[in-house]
């Protein structure tokens, strides 16, 4: 198995990435070995593409870059790395998904939400689902893309920094 | 091995079993009155300053009840969050380091549930042994303690973004009864402990002090007199009794899991409402073959947890709910008791924030795909609230000894039985659409109902009666069965009524430890 690269390549275009679906396949179904920063231990590339798009379509953002994603990917795939029951779920769960949709990365997004439908009782999808919702959201870049500000002791707190700045509510 | 203060053997100190709102309470009104406490709490001490994070999932893993506990029922915490019914605090200070600082005082009524909603199929409702009148003069010494706003000439805090849009909401719709709250969060330097910034870290223990905790107030005080002792890492087993039936101490694992004997003059219980029935019922002996306190059965049972539920809206422009504290204000007109909206008892509308991490874990769990991150993308545009409203007590709602599961200690694990009543169910409805009508009223787009999760307030399990047949305890939280074991947590609770519980704890441990000085200083403990 080749190691990827250690460089990760951001696909955000100018002004953000507003791709709709149909465009944001073909992206992913040619996304260059360097984009995941690390080397995948437990599955392997090819799987890595299915998980990417799997994970996007759970918790989907279009303005968030793949790099988000491919992070949540690899970090599960750490995890397998000490945990072989989890490991055995991964692999097996993602080969049996990629032998049942063997043309999913060029579905419709459409057709591959049902096919994840079609498997969300199982113990590999909630594996999945259970890692990203917290995976990508305790992303502190990607609070940063929701708005989030995050810890703010440091800052003084947000007493002087907007806690009571909303402007558009009707008068009293 | 540990040095401690008092002595182990020394049978003339009191025990109290968890140093939070109730038992870090008594523990400082009994010092304060020069009786030597003992307090055991199962959790580590933290410090404010060094030991809290403004983050999420990192201050869960430190100061929550993460021990082994099981769910049953048809309510959907089993479902989303079966090995998780609590979100409760193992941690000096307990579950104070979490709470968002609401103080609220009970309504009248509210302490006679059984006369004023009547006879409700399928619900244990009793009348408390006590009357507002009875705790009101315990109500107002609490909230001095507490240094609650909006009292002893305590300014309100300064209103939120979050809570302006309730705010807005609630002056279109025409209630009457809504401020930015009566909160524990000093608005001003007070008591030794500086003012609130707005952190919007409440949840994660108050990085500033400001927030009222025991870990930073009750505790240290009872040091300062002498009389007291925390045993932090100490967590209490079994409680144990002579052939007369009166409590002689207590085992307890130490922090090295060493089994350790303390002896005690009286014990008072206050490890919130799934721990304190769980170690009465693990303390079952000869004498007590049901568990210690037992009489009528009725230890942990009728186990309450308020409605919650939040409703989380979405708005065309920003907001940053999430500037500030969590609870930032209160619409109180539902609170009411009218069956004209179809159901007894009321509840309250609360303002409420989660960030990012907790938002995706807890807006809709299971959920995923765009009708979900259609909330997370709007993350900037949400405000939130939160229902606090009466849940009807019944029998089988409650804290049994798991079968077969067991703890970190081989002892019986505890199980959290809990169906929601129908009463729940339209108080529930009517609560969701009362939110979203005041989000509505300024604007909002969509709105998400979310269900409840983890408790965070637990009751009833305990709880007082008049007659022993009814309940564990009697109006002062003393045991109907022994004359020395006391409850001194919110398991006392006959009713769940419509306020959060803490302020109504405080004023009980106040209240209580009168009593028990009074008793001993009589002899009849």
């Amino acid at each position: 198995m080749s190691k990827p690269g250690i460089n990760r390549r951001r696909f955000l275009a100018a002004g953000g990435d507003t791709v709709a679906g149909g465009v944001a396949v073909s992206l992913v179904a040619s996304l260059p070995a360097s984009t995941w920063a690390k080397s995948l231990n437990v599955i392997d590339q090819s799987a890595a593409e299915v998980m990417l798009r799997v994970c996007r379509l759970l918790y989907p953002h279009d303005g968030l870059a793949d790099d988000y994603y491919a992070a949540c990917v690899e970090s599960l795939d750490t995890k397998a790395e000490g945990d072989a029951a989890l490991a055995t779920r991964l692999k097996d769960g993602v080969g049996q998904f990629m032998k049942s949709n063997s043309e999913f990365l060029k579905s419709t997004e459409e057709e591959q939400l049902k096919a994840l439908e079609a498997i969300s009782g199982s113990d590999f999808f909630q594996t999945v689902r259970g890692h990203m919702v917290v995976a990508l959201y305790t992303d502190r870049k990607v609070w940063g893309e929701l708005g989030y500000e995050g810890p703010s002791f440091k800052f003084g707190g947000y007493l002087e920094r907007g806690f009571n700045d909303i402007d558009w509510l009707p008068e009293g | 091995m540990a040095i401690n203060k008092f002595e182990k053997n020394d049978d003339s100190v009191i025990v109290v079993i968890g140093s939070g709102a109730g038992g870090g309470t008594l523990g400082n009104e009994l010092a304060q009155k020069g009786h030597k406490v003992v307090c055991l709490e199962a959790g580590a001490r933290l410090n404010f300053a060094t030991d809290f994070a403004n983050e999420e999932w990192p201050m869960f893993d430190k100061i929550s009840w993460l021990d082994k506990r099981t769910t049953s029922g048809n309510w959907q915490v089993a479902k989303d969050f079966p090995g998780l019914p609590a979100w409760i605090c193992k941690t000096v200070g307990g579950t104070t380091v979490h709470w968002a600082g609401a103080s609220l005082r009970f309504q009248e009524h509210e302490f006679r549930a059984r006369t004023h909603y009547g006879e409700i199929n399928g619900a244990n409702l009793l009348d408390w042994p006590i009357s507002l009148e009875d705790l009101a003069p315990y109500y107002a010494k609490a909230e001095d303690k507490m240094g609650v706003t909006r009292t002893n000439g305590i300014p309100g805090l300064p209103s939120n973004n979050n809570y302006k849009v309730m705010e807005a909401g609630a002056k279109k719709l025409g209630y009457k009864h809504y401020h930015s709250g009566r909160m524990a969060i000093n608005s001003e330097a007070r008591d030794s402990r500086t003012s609130c910034r707005q952190l919007g870290f409440c949840f994660q223990g108050c990085r500033m002090g400001a927030k009222w905790s025991t870990l930073y107030t009750e505790i240290p005080k009872a040091e300062k007199t002498g009389n007291f002792e925390i045993r932090p890492q100490s967590h209490v087993l079994k409680i144990e009794h002579d052939a007369n039936g009166k409590v002689t101490g207590v085992v307890y694992a130490d922090h090295e899991g060493n089994h350790q004997r303390q002896l005690a003059k009286a014990v008072c219980v206050a490890g919130n409402s799934i721990e304190s029935p769980r170690i009465l019922l693990n303390s079952a002996s000869t004498l007590f073959p049901d568990g210690l306190a037992n009489s009528s059965g009725q230890v942990g049972r009728n186990y309450m947890r308020h409605l919650t539920g939040s409703v989380y809206s979405i708005f065309d422009k920003p907001v940053h709910m999430h500037r500030g504290t969590t609870m930032a204000g209160i619409i109180s007109d539902e609170s009411r008791h009218d069956t004209s909206r179809g159901f007894v008892g009321g509840y309250e509308l609360e303002t409420v924030s989660l960030g990012v991490p907790f938002l995706a874990a807890f807006l809709l769990p299971g959920a995923w795909g765009r009708d979900f991150t259609a909330f997370m993308d709007a993350y900037d545009h949400l405000a939130g609230m939160w229902i606090v409203g009466e849940d009807m007590p019944q029998e089988n709602n409650a804290i049994t000894l798991h079968d077969t599961e067991k703890d970190q200690h081989g002892l019986p694990a505890p199980n959290v039985h809990y169906d929601d009543h129908v009463n729940d169910l339209a108080m529930r409805r009517h609560a969701f659409d009362a939110g979203a009508r005041v989000h509505e009223a300024v604007g909002a787009t969509r709105v998400m109902e979310t269900p409840p999760y983890p408790s965070t307030h637990n009751l009833g399990t305990n709880r007082m009666s008049l007659l022993a047949k009814d309940g564990v305890v009697n109006k002062w939280g003393q045991s109907h069965d022994i004359s020395n074991l006391f409850v001194s947590d919110g398991s006392q609770f006959t009713t769940s009524a419509s306020e959060n519980p803490t302020l109504t704890i405080v004023s009980l441990a106040i209240r209580q430890a009168d009593y028990i000085s009074d008793q001993l200083s009589k002899n009849n403990l």
